[in-house]
């Protein structure tokens, strides 16, 4: 194993010893360990100009320690790479209270990965048997449940038009968040592809998670598994449908473990409703102006969001209540550094009061301001977050609460 | 160095500071982002007021524990780097706006304030501050003047010491003291000297060795209403430094919001990336960027004036360089990994240093002898036009895995010759002082200065040399 060793005496790394660090992690992010400036844009930056208001929500509401930065994770690898010993206890408590939001990595300077090493190192720690103990009895409940939200199923209350599948034109997977406690969310999004005369199969009535949130936790190889053997039957299928999902953590961990490109749900109605070709009339049902507040989502961070030719689903949704003169107001929504609302990552296993002081944080004290995501993961943790199941609205309640829609 | 019942007695008493003493914890306080040694802290301490840092500083003095000071930790002068152990007092907890005057035009902050955030507050009123570092969303403004930052705002401000009003700081036996009119009860601050010598100037650019600044007043100044940038090229570094020091004689820098100097190197591999099909032989062998700030009147005349005193010494304008780079650097503010990242995507050292413009064509014979000498690393020319003379930075970068323990010996090697060609010492305190001998009476009075305010040698013990 190569590594690099440091007198303590000189503190300088001192030619090759035994690293603490497996082989594959140090092969795969040397780069990162090695030439991290210690910048600390990874650990707080302020920019405006580029809607940088902090960067790791974890040091602005759990603990002000770099440690739990995405800095923290880089020294702490190259730190066991040159040998030094540490207890992996202390980094599994900090690489687990990670949201895993990927700011850190977004807002590098010289594009290093910092959270991409603590999704290394969790994954290490995990196969090691470190994980800390509310992460492992998160892990299980999913493993015993077969889904990460394991509140009552609502799906015997879903009623959906089921089509010949040969008819179909999408395959639909709403995702385990969707199917906890919000009815509402589930019951909008089928309406509306009711009424966009979409015919889909429903995927899994059955709740069943696809591995995303298994993998949060560190089970990399068994998320994977999760979503395969999900899949199986999509994927084995002839006709290629669009798969159509709701979550967007389910979406990358659907994208990274099968062979498909899943779409996601509100991208796929916002592209129908703002289609020129579509027949589909909107009206707004209030004559009041409608003020909104967009909560952003961690996991679209892609540079499509700022990219208006090739436009995000956030910047999507905002052209489409733009249209409808409703004030947004967030002035930079959507950017690439939207702060984790603390449903992702194990942050909510591990520090559930941190979570939701995340959640609360982001909602506005003013009575007639909506606030819409287009996450039902974010929207469900929003909504406990706040003991209301009225905090927060999915974009598809929104758009059917305050439509009408005819054709 | 303290002993571990001291140590145990110092870290429990300050139920308001968190004590981080996991060794997990100490590994991002060892090394700032300069390329000395990092050091060991047994202990970090995040104190949120002045009196916290008070009753530390005072129980430290008496059980004889070494405290390092740190803000962001975004210095390139080891200052932050706890060589004699001890406990790392780390201020960025303390980022309260505390006071903005107009009439006076002042704004008081607590030392951890980031730059940008400050710039944010103030820009509803149309007000700025003087000097600005490049690392701006991060560095903060206590560390900023503990290390005698500059950048944008140098060639009208020189640096940030002069552009600060007045400080609050905790001395080693835990008084909170006020300097500059400040000083005096009742008064507030608005200038920076009270009774007898510049005592605001003594902890300027002093790296935490003789207080721990707290607070720092600084002067405000009206947001240009508009910017404007201009690159101008040059045959020679020779007839570019001539230029510089004409500028800056009429005091044409009055305007001047930012000025870089560019060498032959720095030129051509720009505009390599960005245009590859040209040949670079046929590009100046220096550059000066120049953005101007203020009225738009102004600027017209002072942009005629130095385009005209340019072409007195032969300079043509340099329009590519300002399309391609300095334009995008200086309005789109993107700061400094911009302006240092071209060369490379890697750790540097970054070696300040202070010449007088004249010196120009020596500074950058001696960057040339360096490359000459260690090709095994880039080195790089970063040139910052001031009020006067220029402030002069080596950057090297290096690959941190393979090439550790040549780093070093090169960068004090370039320090001998800098101090040999008459280039002085500015920030980068821990590796200038290594070659003393060049300023050895002036590090006496230092050293004396020291033992009077420290006399237990307990604040940042070897920074600067003392």
């Amino acid at each position: 194993m190569v590594g690099f060793s440091v007198n303590v005496q000189k503190g300088v790394a001192m030619g090759i010893d035994k690293s603490l660090l497996p082989e594959k992690i140090f092969e795969q992010y040397s780069t990162d360990l090695y030439h991290c400036a210690s910048c600390n844009y990874c650990v707080d930056a302020v920019w405006p100009d580029r809607n940088i208001n902090h960067v790791c929500v974890t040091l602005q509401h759990h603990e002000k320690n770099p440690s739990y930065s995405g800095r923290g994770f880089i020294e702490a690898a190259r730190f066991l790479a040159e040998g030094n010993e540490l207890d992996l206890a202390s980094l599994a408590k900090r690489v687990f209270t990670c949201t895993g939001c990927g700011n850190c990595d977004t807002v590098c300077p010289i594009g290093l990965r910092p959270s991409e090493v603590g999704k290394a190192l969790r994954e290490w720690l995990s196969e090691e048997g470190l994980a800390p103990k509310e992460v492992v009895a998160s892990r299980s409940k999913i493993l015993s449940d077969g889904r990460a939200y394991a509140g009552s199923s609502i799906y015997s209350d879903i009623k959906y038009t089921e089509y010949a599948e040969t008819d179909c034109e999408i395959n639909y997977f709403p995702g385990c968040s969707s199917n906890e406690n919000l009815l509402k969310t589930v019951q909008s999004d089928l309406k509306l592809m009711d009424l966009l005369r979409v015919k889909f199969r429903y995927l899994d009535p059955h709740d069943n998670c696809c591995g995303a949130v298994l993998k949060e936790l560190g089970e990399e190889k068994e998320s994977a598994v999760w979503a395969q053997d999900l899949f199986k039957e999509d994927q084995q299928s002839s006709r290629r449908n669009s798969l159509v999902v709701s979550g967007y953590e389910c979406c990358n961990h659907l994208s990274n473990t099968t062979n498909r490109e899943p779409v996601s749900l509100p991208r796929w109605i916002l592209s129908r409703l703002l289609s020129k070709d579509s027949s589909t009339k909107l009206e707004l049902r209030t004559k009041h102006s409608v003020r909104v507040n967009l909560l952003e989502t961690c996991q679209l961070k892609k540079e499509s969001q700022i990219n208006r030719s090739n436009p995000s689903d956030e910047f999507l949704f905002r052209e489409f209540l733009e249209g409808f003169d409703i004030i947004v107001l967030n002035e930079h929504y959507p950017s690439q550094h939207a702060l984790c609302c603390g449903a992702s990552g194990s942050m909510k296993a591990m520090q559930p009061t941190s979570a939701s002081v995340m959640a609360t944080d982001k909602l506005p004290t003013e009575e007639d301001v909506i606030s819409i995501t287009l996450d039902p993961r974010c929207a469900l943790h929003y909504c406990k977050s706040a003991n209301s199941s009225n905090a927060v609205m999915s974009f598809s309640t929104f758009i059917c609460e305050y439509f009408s829609i005819s054709d | 160095m303290a002993d571990k019942k001291n140590r145990s007695s110092l870290l429990s008493n300050w139920p308001d500071s968190p004590t981080f003493e996991d060794p997990i914890d100490l590994l991002p306080f060892q090394r700032d982002a300069s390329v000395v040694e990092k050091g060991f802290p047994e202990a970090v301490i995040q104190p949120k007021s002045s009196s916290a840092v008070g009753e530390i500083l005072r129980q430290a003095n008496h059980d004889r524990v070494p405290v390092y000071v740190r803000g962001a930790g975004t210095m390139y002068a080891g200052g932050a780097n706890p060589h004699a152990g001890g406990i790392v007092m780390d201020l960025s907890g303390m980022e309260q706006l505390l006071e903005i005057d107009l009439d006076r035009g002042i704004v008081v902050v607590e030392a951890g304030t980031k730059f940008v955030a400050l710039l944010e507050a103030l820009k509803p009123l149309g007000q700025t501050v003087g000097i600005v570092p490049l690392t701006g969303p991060t560095a903060t403004i206590g560390g900023a003047v503990s290390s005698h930052a500059l950048g944008t705002g140098s060639p009208r401000h020189q640096s940030m010491g002069d552009c600060v009003a007045g400080l609050e700081v905790v001395l080693v036996d835990g008084t909170v003291v006020r300097t500059g009119s400040a000083g005096c009860s009742g008064a507030g601050f608005f200038q920076r000297y009270c009774i007898g010598p510049d005592l605001t100037g003594l902890f300027i650019g002093a790296e935490a060795t003789l207080g721990v600044i707290t607070a720092v007043c600084l002067w405000l100044y009206p947001l240009p209403e508009s910017r404007e940038t201009l690159c101008l090229g040059f045959q020679d570094p020779l007839t570019a430094s001539k230029y510089l020091s004409a500028v800056q004689s009429c005091e044409l820098t009055r305007n001047m919001w930012y000025g870089g100097g560019y060498e032959s190197g720095a030129i051509n591999a720009r505009v390599s990336a960005a245009r590859p099909d040209l040949d670079v032989g046929s590009l100046p062998k220096f550059c000066v960027g120049i953005e101007l700030g203020g009225k738009q009147d102004e600027i017209n005349y002072d942009r005629a004036r130095l385009i005209a005193l340019g072409s007195d010494y032969g300079s043509k304008s340099f329009e590519l360089f300002d399309e391609i780079y300095f334009q995008k650097l200086r309005l789109e503010e993107t700061y400094w990994y911009s302006f240092a990242g071209y060369f490379t995507r890697s750790r540097c050292a970054l070696l300040m240093c202070s010449l007088p413009s004249n010196k120009l064509p020596q500074f950058l014979n001696c960057l040339q002898s360096m490359r000459e000498k260690y090709e095994q690393f880039v080195w790089g020319g970063a040139l910052v036009i001031c009020r006067r003379g220029l402030h002069g930075g080596v950057v090297t970068f290096y690959d941190e895995k393979n090439q550790w323990e040549e780093i070093m010996p090169a960068v004090s090697d370039a320090v001998k010759q800098f101090t040999n060609a008459g280039i002085v010492p500015y920030k980068s305190g821990k590796i200038w002082s290594k070659n003393s001998a060049h300023f050895k009476n002036y590090q006496h009075l230092l050293g004396m200065i020291k033992k009077g305010v420290d006399p237990r040698g307990i604040l940042s013990p070897g920074n600067l040399g003392v």
